[in-house]
């Protein structure tokens, strides 16, 4: 009896280059879906507001916009600057209503700021006011200005006050109270001053000059010598 | 009767009422239908000196020069910051002087002259609210502010 052929085994066919890279590029864009969602759950964030209350594990502050719960991390660093230098404290050192900016990974999903640096930083209320010199008082070191808004603003020149000159591609050069004159326009920025309106104590002053980026030079002062005047004598 | 003639008779009397409907309803009717706009070709005269149309006020009030205002496109508000200097950016008035302005410290840049401005300023840890402000050169003066948050640690 004649022997049979087996039939042969019939191969699964094979996958082409072509498949392959198609796979791959599947592949690859689902990993970066999976990477933008996680990203998106979890960002790196930072929030400023007020600490209204205190757990020893959690926060809640108080921001302009909302109330955001906080979880304090097992290695928080709690930071602060204190007489100039960078200071590290502790979570202890936060109290209730103290001003904090608060760093961490923000997680969309629960709604929540895991806190790995606290920055206890008190917000510095600054005034600017840009306008043109109308009075310089040098009795009281004060200066009137007409501010581009209208409205006419007493400044306190301050010991500690900085005056710069901008000398327009040549930088800023530094100056003094002296040389601040009527109808130069000057930037300023300070406090306002307590319990008097449009009245600010200055921490820095600009002088723009006529915002041509020349610094003016002085004029030079003719001084009147007197000269003895000779009288003639008459001799007998 | 002739059997031709009646047809032509029939024939005849079709055509008239249909003449009839069209002189009487035609109008009414292709008031309705929209015909497209063929686009149309103007050939140059010779002769004729050539008249440009006279801009409506419309046109002329998308002419008029815009107020002078200042625009911050780098840094975004409350973005996070991991270096100390950064580079504020934007967009105001043409040679317009521009103060950057922080907690700390001012800095004096001067527009180009397409209105582009750029200057480095110094935070601080925490939160830094800069201000910028722009006078142009008819001393006017416009401001816009930005919140950003800057640490040196690693989070």
């Amino acid at each position: 009896m004649a022997a049979t052929a087996s039939p042969s085994a019939t191969t699964a066919p094979s996958a082409t280059p072509k498949d392959q890279k198609v796979e791959d590029i599947k592949d690859r864009v689902s990993s970066i879906a999976s990477k933008a969602a996680e990203l998106q759950q979890k960002q790196q964030r930072a929030i400023a507001g007020t600490v209204k209350t205190k757990t020893i594990s959690t926060l809640t502050i108080d921001t302009e916009k909302k109330t955001y719960k906080i979880e304090l991390m097992d290695e928080i660093t709690v930071v602060q600057m204190l007489k100039g230098k960078r200071t590290e404290l502790t979570i202890d050192d936060v109290a209730k209503d103290d001003p904090v900016v608060v760093f961490g990974e923000y997680d969309t999903n629960l709604d929540i700021l895991k806190a790995k640096l606290i920055v206890i930083q008190t917000p510095k209320t600054l005034v600017r006011v840009t306008g043109k010199i109308t009075e310089v008082t040098k009795a009281d070191y004060t200066i009137t200005v007409e501010g581009i808004d209208g409205k006419t603003y007493i400044i306190d020149f301050e010991t500690a006050t900085k005056t710069s000159l901008w000398a327009g591609k040549d930088g800023v050069q530094k100056g003094g109270f002296s040389k601040l004159t009527p109808n130069d326009i000057i930037y300023v920025v300070g406090t306002a001053v307590a319990k008097k309106e449009n009245r600010v104590s200055a921490l820095r002053i600009t002088n723009f000059f006529d915002l041509s980026g020349t610094i003016p030079k002085p004029s030079p002062t003719v001084e009147a010598t007197s000269k003895p005047t000779v009288k003639p004598t008459i001799e007998p | 009767m002739n059997k031709d003639a009646f047809l032509a008779t029939l024939i005849g009397f079709g055509v008239g009422l249909l003449v009839t409907g069209i002189v009487l309803f035609g109008p009414a009717l292709f008031k309705n239908v929209k015909f497209p706009k063929l686009p149309t070709i103007a050939f140059p005269q010779l002769g004729k000196p050539n008249v440009s149309p006279t801009p409506s006020t419309e046109t002329l009030k998308d002419q008029t020069p815009l107020s002078h205002s200042v625009s911050i496109d780098s840094p975004l508000s409350d973005s996070l910051e991991t270096n100390e200097k950064i580079l504020i950016s934007g967009a105001t008035s043409a040679e317009a002087t521009v103060v950057i302005s922080s907690d700390t410290e001012d800095v004096i840049v001067l527009a180009t002259d397409d209105g582009k401005y750029a200057g480095k300023i110094t935070l601080v840890e925490g939160q830094n609210t800069i201000s910028v402000t722009a006078i142009s050169k008819d001393k006017k003066e416009s401001s816009k502010t930005v919140t950003v948050y800057y640490t040196a640690e690693e989070l």
